[in-house]
């Protein structure tokens, strides 16, 4: 993901009409939409409608953003923010009520994927705290730098290389059947190690 | 390429959304340009804690009210409280002291008095 953080103030519109937000929002819903599924456990319903709400909430904040970000970075900043109350609202269902919802999303009928392995995946990153989950999800499946992640998580860099370090090394060990045979025990430095 | 990139690009690959389908996917623009074009509603309001606190100020309103009290009731003596009870034994304890009625009426109290001492 390409976010150009210098950019900030130069290109962004003071102000959007819903035709062009409507634009801003289509241009960036398959990227959301991944985002999303992958932050809520590969739940595409319920990432469907994560994405919407925060073009919604996006749109009626549009008056807040200051510029000091760029309007991508403060969009999935209000997106990951719709995950976490999605994921809050969704453990608050499932502590008071058997939650329907709560059942494993629907097989994956695509013969590139392989079912089994995507439940194991969101499974395991189930089991990262909250703060890995997002810093790994940014930065390695969506590909986004180590201090645009910071950004749009409103953390400190170094909390988010503490994460990935973390995640990383909770992953490696809950699939590592999935990294094959490592020769002379390579393991790749991390590369935002530095 | 090492084998944890290897390993995060399978992750990558296995673990994304399927394609939304185009009906749906239809819906989800013309939802999206509906909502951005409708008109702001005003300041949204919490029904069901309104309805609590009109309901706590009902109650309050219906309890019968407990006589006040004040904090110098408490260090009230025995003697003004039995006053409170019977305010004669109060006022014949007051009686007694000539400061207690005002000069007109001094003159008149001990007359009286002294009418009542005859009799």
């Amino acid at each position: 993901m390409e976010i150009a953080v210098a950019r900030a103030k130069a290109d962004v519109p003071s102000l959007m009409d819903a035709e062009e937000f409507a634009r801003f929002a289509e241009a960036r819903r398959g990227r959301a939409l991944r985002l999303a599924f992958r932050l809520l456990g590969g739940d595409q319903a319920t990432a469907e409608d994560v994405v919407q709400n925060a073009f919604f909430r996006a749109y009626r904040g549009l008056g807040a953003f200051r510029g000091e970000a760029s309007l991508d970075t403060w969009f999935y900043r209000i997106l990951v923010r719709e995950v976490q109350r999605q994921r809050r609202w969704q453990g608050v269902r499932r502590l008071f009520w058997a939650d329907p919802e709560a059942a494993p999303p629907a097989v994956d009928p695509s013969p590139r994927r392989d079912p089994g392995l995507r439940r194991r995946i969101a499974a395991a990153l189930e089991r990262l705290s909250a703060g890995q989950r997002e810093a790994f999800v940014l930065v390695h499946l969506e590909e986004l730098t180590v201090a645009e992640a910071a950004e749009v998580l409103g953390k400190a860099v170094g909390t988010v290389k503490s994460h990935l370090h973390r995640a990383l090394g909770a992953l490696r060990e809950d699939l590592s059947d999935l990294r094959g045979p490592t020769p002379n025990g390579d393991t790749a430095k991390e590369e935002y190690e530095s | 390429m090492s084998e944890d990139r290897r390993w995060i690009e399978t992750l990558r690959e296995q673990f994304q959304p399927e394609p939304v389908p185009e009906a749906r996917a239809a819906e989800q623009r013309r939802a999206l340009r509906q909502g951005l074009t409708r008109p702001a509603r005003g300041p949204r309001i919490a029904w069901p804690a309104l309805a609590a606190a009109m309901a706590a100020a009902a109650l309050y309103l219906a309890l019968p009210r407990a006589t006040p009290t004040t904090p110098g009731d408490a260090g009230a003596s025995l003697a003004e409280s039995d006053a409170l009870v019977d305010p004669d034994a109060y006022a014949s304890e007051l009686a007694g002291d000539p400061g207690y009625l005002p000069a007109d009426y001094q003159g008149l109290a001990l007359l009286l008095d002294d009418d009542a001492a005859d009799r």
